[in-house]
């Protein structure tokens, strides 16, 4: 008994309240739930009849949507340090250079060899 | 020789303090946040991890683009309306179980941050059981392929299907591994250095999450567009 008391006040403080927690699990369903939302909005565009550069556009734009939500509340990028942020701005910029030269590349060879 | 203080925390810590305490002088801000980055040093390091991972990733993409968009027209090396080919439902419903096991990650973190160690084990629990489901529901998606003689050298849009989502079943199966551990022996550092486990949770949650942000990207580039 005497050591359990010993360990409780060993830890004080390092554990949040039941009230937090209960709110932090309920904004994580709520997340969830969009999530499935979305989702269901993603399948249902496939099904529609519309150009393949809407269907791109739609399917990415909703895809960047969720992805927001997850980085934000299910990673916590909303509220986390400068060091992360930039580390991840850093990393973005790269990504999309990664991603845009190979297709100025193919841009050139179309023009190159008609 | 141990001093009466230290002699009482080993008794209380069931002699984990020691060892920790050691550990910590050789790896310093494990706990603590640093301060010139304002974090600690493992959630740092698991967001530079991240980061190569997206470049990873991110390579794979740019080769989908690339091939997705040099395809001919028609012709047997045209590409393929993914939604005839693969198995949307099956795609569907791996989504949702995977967003789902982000879910009970973080609400496997957010109870141990309350102290609940036994709901923890529960969702950490559910969790590691819809990542599993996820690797069923894949086998049989891949079965199916293989059964109908579709393999990786079949087509450009075969291997890019096979590579990527291979890869990201490879980053599934290793987050089961780390799961497992932190809720079988890895636990036992809750008793000891609590505030530690509940970083390490942090850190493995933002490994899942990202697993998740992949698949949220695979998805629809794979199997709709």
């Amino acid at each position: 008994m005497a050591a359990q008391t010993q360990k409780a006040e060993a830890h004080e403080g390092v554990f949040d309240t039941v009230e937090h927690a209960r709110d932090h699990a309920k904004k994580a369903l709520m997340v969830g739930g969009s999530l499935m939302v979305l989702t269901a909005i993603t399948v249902a565009v496939a099904f529609l009849n519309v150009s393949i550069g809407w269907a791109v556009l739609i399917g990415m734009a909703v895809a960047t949507t969720k992805g927001s939500l997850v980085a934000a509340f299910f990673m916590h990028l909303i509220d986390e340090k400068q060091v992360v942020i930039w580390s991840l701005v850093l990393t973005a910029f790269f990504f999309l250079v990664l991603l845009i030269v190979p297709l100025i590349t193919e841009g050139s060879m179309h023009v190159v060899d008609p | 020789v141990a001093t009466t203080s230290e002699a009482t925390l080993e008794a209380v810590d069931g002699g984990g303090h020691h060892d920790d305490h050691h550990e910590e002088e050789l790896l310093a801000w494990t706990v603590e946040p640093h301060p010139e980055t304002g974090v600690y040093n493992g959630k740092l390091g698991m967001w530079l991890f991240l980061a190569s991972e997206v470049m990873l990733f991110g390579a794979l993409f740019s080769a989908l683009v690339l091939l997705r968009v040099g395809a001919p027209e028609s012709g047997p090396a045209a590409w393929p309306d993914p939604v005839k080919v693969l198995n949307l439902p099956l795609a569907t419903l791996n989504t949702a179980i995977l967003i789902s096991s982000s879910v009970t990650v973080i609400l496997a973190w957010v109870w141990l941050r309350a102290g609940q160690l036994g709901k923890f084990k529960l969702y950490m629990g559910v969790t590691i059981v819809l990542a599993l489901a996820f690797m069923v529901v894949k086998t049989i998606e891949y079965s199916e392929k293989f059964a109908a003689g579709y393999g990786p050298s079949t087509s450009n849009f075969y291997g890019t299907y096979f590579t990527m989502t291979g890869l990201h079943g490879l980053h599934v199966i290793g987050g089961v591994a780390v799961f497992l551990y932190l809720l079988g022996p890895g636990s036992k550092m809750f008793k000891t250095n609590p505030k530690r486990f509940i970083n390490r949770i942090e850190c493995a949650g933002l490994y899942w999450h990202f697993v998740d942000l992949v698949w949220i990207f695979l998805f629809p580039a794979l199997y709709l567009i």
